[in-house]
């Protein structure tokens, strides 16, 4: 998902979501002809304190984006005889995980992930007040090899009002698993002993998945089979503070560089809630090595099928042997 | 506490001491103050030394407190260090007491002492230094003022504020309270930054110095160097042939980094082979025969003190600290302070503490804004002089284990735990911090304790390492130890070798911390320590970040440390752009503004 703060835009308005049926999934087409922000001085950063974003002093924050792909009052769209569209009706936030615009989940203290992870549960229990809301999903994209074009730690929301491809692949998957009568995750969870963890919490677990598609993917799952931030108790909250701070500490120890990442908080669809799902994030950082990038080419573009350069369990001893901070 | 023989009761008293008169009035405020005025009775100038002004007993342990920087702040047998002081070989010198004599039939405690159910603190030290010897099982509560009353002439003599305790941390924490009611403070925040002194001490060269800033990468407030820039003790000025292009050159090169500078010096120290002393031997604090008195001896020198009752070593000494503060300078460390309050005499007629203060608010007039760090220094009469204090021995690579104001990792921190309770009267400064596993003999646990009590007890965090030569680990340990740090610390004293301190709204929240600086295991519960429910209750122990229970087992020369955590709550406030767009701030009850 590019990043869109402050990006300058194409000079059509459009804004609505197109349907392909080719493949049964929905587009948003979004393109905005609002001007770039002028900001008070060419190296202020827009996201730190009484700059532009944020009028005063702030410790984290959730806004609308300025220049949102979903709102909560889409422009109409015009009906096509032909193709199926629909308006752009959704939410995207941007969310500021701290003032301190040095600083990044790897170095923040875990008490600042903790409160982080509290405002992804008020957005989310915000967001699912909207009937027309479907799929609820926080993310950060970091660093310039992700498209992220701001350093100060933040990430993004996209409210959905449907439910998006890969979304449905991981239902049709749930429910395809549960004729065993279980659920694929807590059987992970429950098979998985070593090589593949990276780090081995009380509430929950990170690990190199056997089936990683990007060289240095993580997933953290909860222990509980639990499907919402809202459904996580306080010590659960505390415990994935600790799983984020150590697995993204990790992963700047392990080229000593920041290392990028996209960053995908996985709960289950809403109106109506889905509870069967069980909650998950993914890193999936495009690194290969310390230079290279594992690049979304055609074959992982045209047919989602991935190739993954590095065994699953190579890259699992390394992020378990890198060194990190609490 | 008995005063002119009776135990204390409100009211006023009158004694006649030699040719000097006494007169207290005693008052109920939280136990007793008692106000002294002194008045010389004869027709002729007389000479005040020390004075008693009352005694307690005391057969048992007790609480005593060095008056400097560097001095041990600790329970005692005083039978034991009397006996040990007896025997041994240690040279005494004016850095451990300005009252030296008194150490012949007895030990001194300076400015407060705690028996096991009654306190004693002056609650200043403007004109005499205040002192408890203990002898043979008694106290003697004592000042000295060392200089000359003149015929008739009246001083107010330092309050005396008794108390008597159930937790003698009560009491230390009541006296730092009364205590400022004196006082005007400087005010500084607790700085994060790195010096030199324990990574090169005197080896520092303007090569080494500049590397370790090319090194500097974490977002430290302050860099400072330390001895070994100069060219002799007292010509702080001229830097030695390891400084090529001088002091004015370093300082802009830090700022470069967006640091503030910094620099140590001694400044009532000159050396016997130093310009300063060839040039103003009138500047120096004399004995009787007219000799510059020895302070004390360090560098292979003879160090001596300077006469700041001399309006022109005053002068000097302003323009010592303008030309440092006009080079870019902004961060003082000042050091071996005790040697301006050296018995002797003086130009003008000032007791040694009216000299040094005098000497203290020349440099405070002289920075400014400037940040000043006090170093062995003493305590009580340099309160509102200094934005912070250097509270314990200096620290070492090696743990250390004699307790007499040497280096040693083991006092610092024992120190900083027990002297904790001065942050009211300034940050509080426990000495370097060194996250370094090459080039130390601190064990593991031992370099946790370094790192981890500074930051739990928020005073200054001052690194000294080689920085090119940090692990990984070492940097994520020190990294992890900073989050530790902007609470608000209390301490517990369990005995003198262990403590436990309660950090409330750490940035990692709230804290139970247990310090084991002694040899053996110490078994407790996390429960005798937990004053305050929270709702979702847990108990995190760090690092490995799994359940606390409640049964400790704290090996020897370690720190546990116990996340107390709970349920949070965010505040949020939500408001509208001009363009309709919704924000929401969200606020966590341990923000304080922007922080490293």
């Amino acid at each position: 998902m590019m990043e869109e703060i402050f990006t300058t835009t194409g000079v059509m308005t459009m804004m609505e979501l197109r349907y392909n049926p080719i493949t049964d999934e929905w587009i948003i087409i979004s393109s905005e002809t609002q001007k770039r922000p002028v900001l008070p001085k060419k190296e202020a950063c827009p996201l730190c304190p009484g700059v532009l974003e944020m009028k005063h002093d702030y410790d984290l924050t959730a806004f609308d984006n300025r220049y949102p792909s979903l709102k909560l009052d889409p422009p109409e769209v015009q009906r096509d005889d032909f193709y199926e569209n629909a308006p752009s009706y959704g939410k995207c936030e941007v969310i500021m995980f701290t003032s301190d615009h040095n600083s990044s989940l790897s170095r923040m203290p875990f008490g600042q992930i903790e409160k982080l992870i509290y405002v992804w549960e008020d957005r989310t229990r915000d967001l699912m007040k909207h009937e027309k809301i479907k799929y609820i999903f926080p993310f950060e994209n970091r660093g310039k090899e992700v498209g992220a074009s701001q350093i100060h730690p933040h990430g993004q929301l996209y409210a959905f009002p449907f439910i998006p491809k890969r979304i449905q692949a991981k239902i049709d998957a749930i429910s395809k698993y549960r004729s065993k009568g279980r659920c694929a995750i807590c059987d992970i969870i429950n098979h998985e002993k070593g090589e593949s963890i990276v780090y081995d919490g009380e509430n929950f677990i990170a690990l190199v998945p056997y089936f990683a598609r990007f060289p240095y993917e993580v997933h953290i799952y909860p222990r509980r089979h639990i499907s919402f931030f809202t459904e996580m108790t306080s010590r659960e909250k505390f415990d994935l503070a600790i799983a984020l701070k150590i697995v993204t500490s990790k992963y700047d120890s392990l080229f000593d560089q920041e290392f990028p990442y996209m960053m995908e908080i996985f709960q289950g669809p809403v109106n109506p809630q889905m509870s069967d799902f069980h909650f998950h994030i993914e890193f999936n950082p495009p690194k290969r090595d310390k230079v290279n990038i594992k690049w979304m080419a055609s074959v992982e573009t045209g047919t989602w099928a991935f190739i993954n350069p590095l065994t699953p369990s190579e890259a699992a001893k390394s992020l378990r042997n890198a060194s990190y901070s609490i | 506490m008995r005063i002119n023989g009776q135990p204390l009761k409100t009211g006023v008293n009158r004694e006649v001491i030699g040719n000097f008169e006494l007169n207290f009035s005693i008052s109920k405020f939280r136990g007793y103050l008692i106000e002294i005025e002194m008045r010389n009775l004869l027709d002729t100038p007389k000479f005040a030394g020390e004075i008693k002004i009352g005694e307690m007993d005391s057969n048992g342990e007790i609480f005593m407190n060095n008056f400097q920087s560097w001095g041990p702040c600790t329970f005692v047998n005083p039978y034991e260090v009397s006996k040990l002081l007896k025997f041994s070989t240690f040279q005494l010198n004016f850095g451990i007491s300005p009252v030296l004599w008194e150490f012949r039939d007895g030990i001194v405690s300076d400015y407060f002492v705690a028996t096991d159910r009654e306190f004693a603190g002056f609650l200043s030290s403007n004109l005499s230094h205040p002192y408890f010897k203990w002898h043979d099982g008694k106290i003697d509560v004592k000042v000295y003022i060392g200089k000359i009353l003149l015929p008739h002439e009246s001083v107010k003599i330092e309050k005396l504020w008794v108390y008597e305790f159930n937790a003698i941390e009560d009491a230390l924490q009541n006296y730092a309270l009364e205590v400022l009611k004196e006082k005007t403070l400087r005010s500084h925040a607790p700085l994060f930054g790195w010096e030199s002194w324990y990574s090169y001490y005197l080896d520092i060269s303007q090569e080494t110095f500049l590397k370790e800033l090319e090194n500097a990468n974490l977002k430290y407030e302050v860099f400072q160097l330390d001895d070994g820039y100069e060219a002799d003790i007292g010509d702080w000025l001229r830097t030695n042939s390891k400084f090529p292009d001088g002091l004015e050159f370093l300082a802009r090169k830090i700022k470069e980094k967006s640091m503030k500078a910094g620099i140590w010096t001694a400044p009532f120290s000159v050396s016997e082979s130093s310009e300063l002393f060839r040039s103003h031997p009138d500047y120096l604090v004399k004995d009787d025969k007219g000799n510059p008195v020895v302070a004390y001896e360090n560098w292979n020198k003879k160090i001596y003190a300077i006469d700041l009752s001399n309006d022109e070593a005053i002068e000097w000494l302003k323009n010592l600290f303008s030309t440092l503060k006009g080079y870019g300078y902004e961060f003082f460390k000042i050091d071996f302070l005790f040697a301006g309050m050296v018995p002797g005499k003086r130009k003008s007629n000032l007791s040694p503490v009216e000299s040094y203060t005098r000497g203290m608010k020349a440099i405070a007039e002289a920075v400014g804004e400037g940040h000043i760090l006090g170093c062995g220094a003493p305590l009580l009469p340099s309160i509102g002089y200094v934005d912070s204090m250097r509270i314990g021995a200096d620290t070492a690579p090696e743990w250390g284990e004699m307790d007499i104001g040497t280096p040693s990792a083991k006092y610092s921190i024992r120190n900083a735990l027990t002297r904790n309770f001065m942050n009211k009267w300034w940050v509080n400064d426990p000495d370097c911090v060194m996250a370094r596993s090459q080039r130390t003999k601190l064990s593991k646990n031992e370099r946790m304790i370094n790192l981890f009590v500074p930051a739990l007890l928020n005073g200054h965090f001052l690194e000294s390492d080689f920085l090119g030569e940090l692990t990984d680990e070492d940097i994520h340990l020190l990294i992890d130890a900073l989050n530790f740090r902007n609470g608000h610390a209390t301490v517990r004293f369990i005995d003198g070798q262990r403590y436990v301190i309660t950090t409330k709204n750490s940035r990692n929240g709230d804290v139970v911390s247990f310090v084991n600086l002694s040899d053996s295991v110490w078994e407790d519960n996390l429960s005798n320590y937990i004053n305050e429910k929270k709702e979702d209750e847990f108990f995190i122990s760090y690092p490995l970040m799994k359940s606390a229970g409640g049964d400790l087992k704290i090996d020897p020369r370690s720190v546990e440390i116990v996340l107390h955590r709970g349920k949070r709550y965010l505040k949020r406030d939500d408001e509208k752009e001009d363009d309709g767009r919704d924000i929401h701030y969200y606020w966590g009850d341990d923000y304080d503004g922007v922080k490293i």
